[in-house]
């Protein structure tokens, strides 16, 4: 193995290696900064040049680009409410009211330095999996698939704040909305309208940046005239990004909740970093003294939600590596640029390429450092846009979120599905119905649907095996205590409010 | 009976019927592809048609909902206050022009056109910044979609472009 690390870190720690991680980097920023359009893209764009290049130099452009693209997703989400990738989607929530007060600086300062150590985090467990990798993903099966997703459904109940009713028919219609188009158990098409552009659903881009970048734009336009930062922002030195780095520090646990559900998370084949994102969201504001601080510029809202989806690339790269099955849509891409290089992942890689699957480890680490590095410096220039005039700002929102929709897969229709969930975002904040649980609820829709299905086809119809397996009702226990926090809680502030009313 | 609030009710009611409307679609399939959709969506039709009834009743809500950590308290109207009247229709519309744009004439055009509009009529900005700004914007995204990406922007059916 040492040798593998030294064959590694001397093509690694060279000129032109440390070049391609730096190149791929500032492509996986710029792309991961631009909605709809973020890292698979970026690598997709980078499988053509490739081909014929040296396969460990063209590792370390492509995990360049991984590692660069989240944190650039993480400045357009916090500084304009526009996730550049979805995976940066639940970073909209605290990261923009956190711009809107002024503390655009400290907000980026978190997601660099917790995207930064996320992934160190995430690639650590990763060379210390390696060896058991393969018994940690056996054990996860579709019932315990199905109870982790259950219980990310369940935060729908905590992440209601103040309205559950209004909580619950967003979540509802969330879950619905993931049901259109092909059933993933039976192959039927449904709620298609007699389109066919509805036979593979609602796609996930044009509804994330419809329902956050257009309702805000819509918000900002009819909203009083002024900047984002309409409090003013706080110049320091260095933007606030210091301000940013030691909050990290100070909520330590949060920081390390994030990255091991992000890392646990990307183990799970095919779930990828939207459901990190989300599920580590949703557990820190379960486990928060003050969830009611939550969405309104809470600095952990930020931490969990970008350590989760740093730390998944780690996470990810276990079953990509170990069995060939992707862990998310980027490793998906990872594998194709594995096979046009002649490489064949798997058991074999392990044996016969380990100075390689080093190399992935390194160059994410080394990718990441540089991200977060480049951010820190440009904090203080990147929070000047939340000072620049709206007048200026909405159009170029809406004008990037249509050409990023529309350069996503070249679709005109996106574009319409884009403004139409704008509306639709709108028209819930302006009547009080909140936008988390409905996204939450399209995420995990259908992947709880077909977990669900899985499980009973394993099991013969029955449903003792949601309990019957030891992770699996552990699972299905936590998310029966979290479900019933609220009552008890309420319970709870009912009793102290009659005991303040006795005289 | 008074309304609570007539754009409240009305967005529910819209809710009720987007989720009726699936649900009544839902007895089309098969058993196995209905099943998760009713299981989901009978609730949350139940849950809207509640909350359309909460509009003339306000007093329901407080009985059956719970309001988590009491923090109902701190809400307020989110967005409502600050909006200027008719703005929201002019902007609405806006949006759909711009898409109706992008459909008949392309990107090529449709943004530039745009962005004049915007900043021209709802920036309130000067013909000179305006123009500037049309031309800055337009050509930096030219630059990141066309040239730095490769990327074909849509042409327009009118010129040509297919969907």
């Amino acid at each position: 193995m040492f040798e593998a690390i030294i064959a590694a870190l001397s093509v690694l720690i060279s000129f032109k290696g440390i070049l391609f991680v730096f190149l791929g980097c500032v492509w996986g920023l710029i792309l991961g900064a631009l909605p709809g359009v973020g890292g698979p893209t970026g690598l997709i764009l980078l499988l053509p040049l490739t081909f014929g290049m040296d396969p460990m130099l063209a590792m370390l452009l492509y995990v360049g680009v991984m590692g660069g693209s989240p944190f650039g997703g993480s400045i357009s989400a916090i500084l304009l409410n526009v996730p550049g990738t979805p995976i940066n989607a639940a970073t909209c929530f605290d990261g923009y009211p956190m711009a809107r007060k002024g503390e655009a600086g400290k907000a980026l300062g978190i997601s660099a330095t917790a995207s930064c150590m996320g992934a160190l985090f995430g690639l650590t467990i990763l060379a210390a999996l390696l060896p058991v990798a393969r018994a940690i993903i056996l054990a996860f099966t579709p019932p315990e698939f199905f109870m982790i997703v259950l219980f990310g459904l369940a935060t729908v109940v905590i992440t209601s704040r103040g309205n559950m009713i209004k909580g619950f028919i967003a979540g509802g219609i969330g879950i619905l909305l993931s049901f259109v188009g092909y059933c993933g158990v039976t192959g039927d098409v449904r709620y298609s309208l007699g389109t066919e552009y509805l036979w593979d659903g609602i796609e996930l881009v044009p509804l994330f940046i419809g329902i956050f970048a257009i309702s805000e734009a819509l918000h900002l336009s009819v909203g009083k005239r002024g900047t984002i930062a309409d409090q003013g922002i706080a110049l320091t030195k260095l933007g606030g990004a210091w301000l940013g780095f030691k909050e990290v520090f100070r909520r330590k646990w949060c920081f390390l909740r994030g990255s091991a559900i992000g890392t646990i998370i990307g183990i799970i084949p095919g779930v990828g970093g939207t459901v990190a994102n989300f599920i580590s969201y949703t557990v820190t504001v379960q486990l928060s003294k003050h969830p009611e601080t939550f969405g309104r510029g809470n600095p952990e809202g930020v931490l969990a939600s970008e350590s989760a989806n740093n730390a998944k690339d780690g996470g990810a790269l276990v079953p990509t590596i170990v069995f060939g099955i992707p862990g998310s849509l980027e490793m998906a891409i990872l594998l194709g640029a594995f096979i046009l290089h002649g490489l064949v992942p798997g058991p074999a890689m392990l044996q016969d390429h380990l100075d390689l699957v080093w190399i992935l480890i390194l160059g994410l680490a080394l990718s990441n450092i540089i991200a977060s590095s480049l951010g820190f410096f440009l904090i203080k220039i990147l929070v000047r846009i939340t000072t620049v005039n709206l007048a200026y700002i909405v159009p170029v929102i809406v004008v990037l979120s249509f050409t990023g929709v529309f350069a996503m897969r070249t679709e005109v229709w996106d574009i319409l599905v884009t403004a139409i969930f704008g509306l639709v975002g709108y028209g819930m904040r302006r009547h009080g119905f909140p936008l988390v649980p409905l996204v939450i609820g399209y995420v995990l829709g259908a992947i709880a649907e077909k977990a669900f299905h899985q499980s009973l086809m394993v099991a013969d119809g029955s449903y003792s095996i949601f309990v019957n397996r030891p992770i699996a009702a552990t699972l299905l226990i936590v998310t029966l205590l979290s479900l019933s926090v609220p009552f008890l809680l309420s319970k709870r502030t009912s009793k102290g409010d009659e005991h303040n009313e006795t005289p | 009976m008074k309304l609570h609030s007539k754009g409240t009710f009305l967005f529910t009611l819209l809710l009720l019927l987007f989720t009726l409307a699936v649900v009544l679609m839902s007895f089309n399939y098969g058993q196995k592809t209905r099943l998760m959709p009713l299981i989901v969506g009978i609730p949350t039709l139940l849950l809207a048609a509640f909350l359309v009834l909460v509009q003339f009743y306000p007093g329901l809500q407080h009985r059956f909902d719970i309001d988590v950590f009491s923090v109902g308290r701190l809400r307020g109207a989110d967005i409502g206050e600050q909006t200027r009247k008719g703005s929201l229709l002019f902007h609405t519309f806006l949006l759909f022009f711009f898409f109706a744009l992008v459909l008949l004439l392309g990107f090529l055009i449709a943004t530039p056109l745009y962005l004049l509009t915007f900043f021209r009529i709802s920036g309130r900005q000067s013909w000179a910044k305006s123009i500037i700004a049309t031309g800055v914007v337009s050509g930096l995204l030219y630059l990141l979609f066309a040239v730095l990406m490769g990327l074909r922007l849509f042409e327009g059916l009118l010129l040509g472009g297919r969907i």
